[in-house]
């Protein structure tokens, strides 16, 4: 159990695709003006992991290894363009706020990187899990910095939906962080914040460690 | 994978491994088929819903839109005409919408109703691509100008035959007058086209007068400018004489260089005018030329750019008539402050100063060249002048 459930919680932080991995950054800073489009990327980007990892894990074996890229490329884009359709035909507004993004998910870092490095290579249940561990890694990131750049950017909570509030009047509201530079920023801010906390904790392993062994020297 | 590379691959295992991606490409294309025969007909049916919201958000009145293509183009190069619809009600046509594109600060594509009576039902921007907080309160819905309307909510209702000239028909963005002029351009240019089509074809009102005047700016050589100058000025007669003068291209003034003097004459022979050429910097580090002509009495004839290196858009605006020409008439003895003394390009005030700094030199030595052979002298104290300063005197 506890194997599973570190595969699982793999993604959400340890190795998230976003703070740690560093990968997948483009559409990560190009959507999060507003948590509408956070959760809608990340709910989409996280179906599309699911089912390819789910099919490249069931047809691993017949899959050539000489032509694997290309069947995974040929069964994400199917995914990729079953969100598309579906999004503009039910959510336009969020279609049309995700933009290029969208088909894009096709070569985004995190699919690829996980269909190859891991459902190539495991079982169906394990991809599925690593699929939505690396999915809710990425939505959670996805949520928390277009968290920060609409709270502080655009002085609102759920723009995007009917049921928008205002915040922060128009003065006093961040304005950078609406744009591409603030998208950074908030992000590195992001990154530096994780990079302590490990450090920290990897200091405190490290301390344990150092007086277990005096300890045991001691005696 | 690194057995691959040493074995040859027979043609049947390509071929092979070909038909394996096929048969996953065909299955996936199998599936999006699926998928697509439940979603086409909703996009469909929610594109035609946006593209007639669109429509209808400029005439309410409309209840059905037909698209049609024997309008006559934009006449300004800058701006294009993209769509053209009739508005209908009922089947009758009861005005036009029109989706124009044109530069702004950056450019906009706006969409535009007019109904048969000449009058603007509203104005819409699809696209504008200026800078936030500045250019793009143009269409911000929360933002309000002088009248208490958005921006573009202003339009409705004004007539397209008062024309649209930003702080007088309709109010200017603070802060963003490029944006709201080039706005107003573009609605000038739509308008006409939709008032004129709906005159001719429909039974509107007829539209008065021409298609909007584009200006166009020119270079010009030390010559024609002399020339140019003169063609709109009567007071003299037969200025056909220009008689070359060397100047000092040496030595600096105010960091500027005359590059080239002229006396005019006119028929009998007289010298009237003096024509003087300087070089300085502007905006751009390759600077610019202008010429000068001045008269007996020290005031300036006429005032052409021969060289400028500026941005287009912003500096390069200085090449037309309308700045130019402000310095008609002027006295050599007068400062050119930007604001006070003549109007600064928007967007281009240093350009502006530079060459209004450029004009006082030209001018101040063309009149001292004038006074050489029979103008007036400079009075006393105007010689130590002072310029705009942007880049010269550091």
């Amino acid at each position: 159990m506890s194997n599973k459930f570190k595969t699982f919680t793999n993604g959400l932080l340890k190795e998230n695709p976003l703070l740690i991995l560093n990968i997948g950054l483009c559409s990560s800073l190009g959507i999060t003006t507003n948590m509408f489009n956070g959760l809608g990327m990340g709910l989409g980007m996280m179906f599309v992991l699911i089912m390819s990892e789910l099919f490249i894990s069931l047809l691993r074996k017949q899959i050539p290894d000489s032509i694997r890229l290309p069947v995974f490329i040929i069964i994400i884009a199917a995914f990729t363009t079953i969100v598309q359709l579906v999004l503009q035909a039910y959510v336009p507004s969020l279609y049309d706020a995700l933009g290029v993004f969208l088909p894009l998910i096709v070569v985004n870092c995190i699919i690829m990187g996980r269909v190859e490095a891991y459902a190539s290579h495991n079982g169906v249940g394990d991809s599925v899990l690593d699929a939505i561990g690396m999915g809710l890694g990425y939505t959670w990131v996805l949520l928390v910095i277009s968290f920060i750049r609409e709270f502080f950017g655009g002085g609102t909570l759920l723009a995007g939906t009917a049921y928008k509030i205002e915040i922060i009047p128009e003065a006093y509201r961040i304005g950078i962080l609406n744009s591409a530079p603030g998208g950074f920023l908030v992000f590195g801010c992001l990154m530096a914040a994780t990079g302590s906390i490990r450090r920290a904790k990897e200091a405190k392993a490290q301390a344990r460690a150092k007086e277990a062994k005096e300890m045991e020297a001691a005696k | 994978m690194s057995e691959s590379q040493n074995d040859t691959i027979t043609v049947g295992a390509m071929i092979k491994l070909g038909l394996i991606l096929a048969i996953y490409a065909v299955i996936s294309c199998a599936l999006l088929a699926v998928v697509n025969n439940f979603t086409a007909p909703v996009i469909e049916a929610n594109q035609i819903a946006k593209a007639n919201a669109g429509m209808k958000a400029v005439f309410a009145d409309a209840d059905s839109f037909e698209q049609v293509t024997d309008f006559t183009p934009s006449t300004d190069s800058t701006i294009t005409i993209d769509k053209f619809y009739l508005a209908k009600v009922g089947g009758e046509v009861k005005g036009a919408v029109v989706q124009a594109t044109g530069p702004t600060y950056d450019h906009a594509t706006i969409v535009l109703g007019v109904d048969l009576s000449g009058t603007v039902t509203g104005m819409q921007f699809l696209a504008l691509s200026d800078s936030p907080g500045f250019g793009l309160k143009a269409n911000d819905a929360t933002f309000k100008v002088k009248s208490g309307t958005t921006f573009y909510g202003q339009f409705a209702g004004k007539k397209v035959a008062d024309g649209f000239t930003a702080g007088q028909t309709y109010d200017a963005v603070s802060g963003a007058t490029i944006t709201s002029k080039g706005v107003g351009r573009i609605m000038t240019m739509a308008t006409f086209v939709a008032s004129s089509y709906l005159a001719e074809k429909c039974g509107g009102v007829a539209v008065s007068g021409e298609a909007p005047v584009v200006e166009e700016g020119k270079l010009f050589s030390f010559e024609d400018a002399v020339v140019d100058i003169n063609s709109n000025y009567k007071a003299y007669d037969g200025l056909s004489v220009t008689e070359k003068v060397a100047v000092d291209t040496k030595t600096q003034i105010h960091s500027m260089l005359l590059q080239q003097g002229a006396l005019v004459k006119n028929s009998k022979g007289e010298v009237v005018e003096a024509a003087i050429s300087v070089s300085g910097q502007t905006y751009s580090d390759v600077g610019g030329t202008i010429v000068v002509v001045v008269n007996k009495e020290r005031k300036i004839v006429g005032m052409r750019v021969i060289a400028l290196a500026d941005s287009p858009n912003r500096g390069q605006e200085a090449i037309k008539p309308s700045f130019y020409n402000q310095f008609a008439n002027k006295s050599v003895d007068q400062d050119f402050r930007g604001g006070t003394d003549y109007d600064a390009l928007s967007g281009a005030s240093i350009t502006s100063d530079c060459i209004a700094d450029m004009v006082k030199v030209a001018s101040y030595s063309a009149a001292e060249l004038m006074a050489q052979h029979g103008g007036l002298k400079a009075p006393a104290g105007t010689a130590d002048y002072t310029l705009n300063n942007h880049y010269h005197e550091e």
